[in-house]
């Protein structure tokens, strides 16, 4: 079995996310699994990707865009722009019940790896649904 | 109810935090029933774009397999404006994906009292009871499911209860 380089997992996973965003699954089912059947051998970090990729293309996800629809329809640049003054946010401990308090540090530490991970390019395919 | 396959629980990070937090959605639920005061986003100043904003990410996220990133997301977000019929939707979700489906159950149940025109919580809640081999109880509340949906002009949502409650009828004939 051919071994690919890292950019070529990257940009073909890249690419696979991007077909199936635009649900023509078939071409990126074949992509995927012919992907995966190279990455598990040969880069096994990448396989880890590409299983999320695989992930994107199970019946069930997809199901989940039926179960829970777009309310508010913005592409996540602008989602990730929008949400940053929540992030600077302080919440005062004192006066908040702690669960709540909790709940939203958990939310913005979730935001703040979202944030960064939204910098980088190879991360933002997974943003790209 | 629920007797053919036992409800798995969601496997929790083992943080203090999580650990003293023994019930989060009897948290979440206790914060609606204060409906006389402002909800934590008003205190904040958190404003309705900030919300939807994270709303967008946080379903992107579960899309994406990002199942405990998406419920910590849906779970800031029901703190923070917990009369939000679609976060508690998005929060139940994110339970069901992760194998909660006794804490999935109640943020559906809650969504759907929230937003009675929108029929997504029910349907959901059917799969649930589907799951655990529960057609009877699924069976009412895909009906139910698709009389909101109807109602709302929802079409893709009513083709999915009307084809689960046919799949249904045919296996009881």
């Amino acid at each position: 079995m051919a071994r690919i380089g890292l950019d070529d997992l990257r940009q073909m996973s890249g690419h696979a996310y991007g077909v199936a965003a635009t649900t023509s699954g078939a071409l990126a089912v074949r992509e995927v699994r012919a992907l995966r059947a190279d990455a598990d051998l040969a880069v096994p970090p990448h396989a880890a990707e590409l299983r999320q990729v695989e992930h994107l293309l199970d019946p069930r996800v997809r199901r989940d865009e039926l179960r829970l629809p777009a309310r508010a329809p913005m592409d996540a640049a602008a989602a990730l722009a929008a949400m940053r003054p929540l992030l600077a946010r302080k919440l005062d401990a004192a006066t908040l019940p702690s669960d709540a308090v909790c709940r939203v540090l958990r939310m913005q530490d979730a935001l703040r790896t979202l944030d960064v991970a939204g910098r980088s390019p190879r991360t933002t395919n997974t943003l790209r649904i | 109810m629920n007797a053919a396959r036992p409800i798995r629980r969601r496997p929790n990070a083992a943080t203090p935090e999580r650990r003293a937090d023994k019930s989060r959605v009897t948290a979440h639920l206790s914060v609606v029933d204060r409906t006389s005061s402002p909800d934590l986003a008003t205190r904040l100043g958190v404003r309705r774009s900030e919300l939807d904003a994270v709303a967008n990410l946080a379903r992107r996220t579960l899309l994406c397999g990002g199942l405990k990133a998406a419920r910590d997301l849906f779970e800031g977000l029901v703190e923070l404006a917990p009369t939000d019929a679609h976060f508690a939707l998005g929060l139940g979700l994110a339970y069901d994906r992760l194998g909660a489906h006794e804490d999935a159950h109640q943020l559906y149940r809650r969504a759907a009292a929230l937003d009675p025109m929108d029929g997504h919580a029910d349907v959901n809640r059917a799969e649930l009871f589907l799951a655990h081999g529960d057609r009877v109880s699924a069976k009412k509340l895909l009906a139910r499911g698709l009389d909101r949906a109807e109602r709302s002009s929802d079409l893709g949502l009513a083709d999915k209860a009307r084809a689960l409650l046919r799949n249904l009828e045919r296996k009881s004939s």
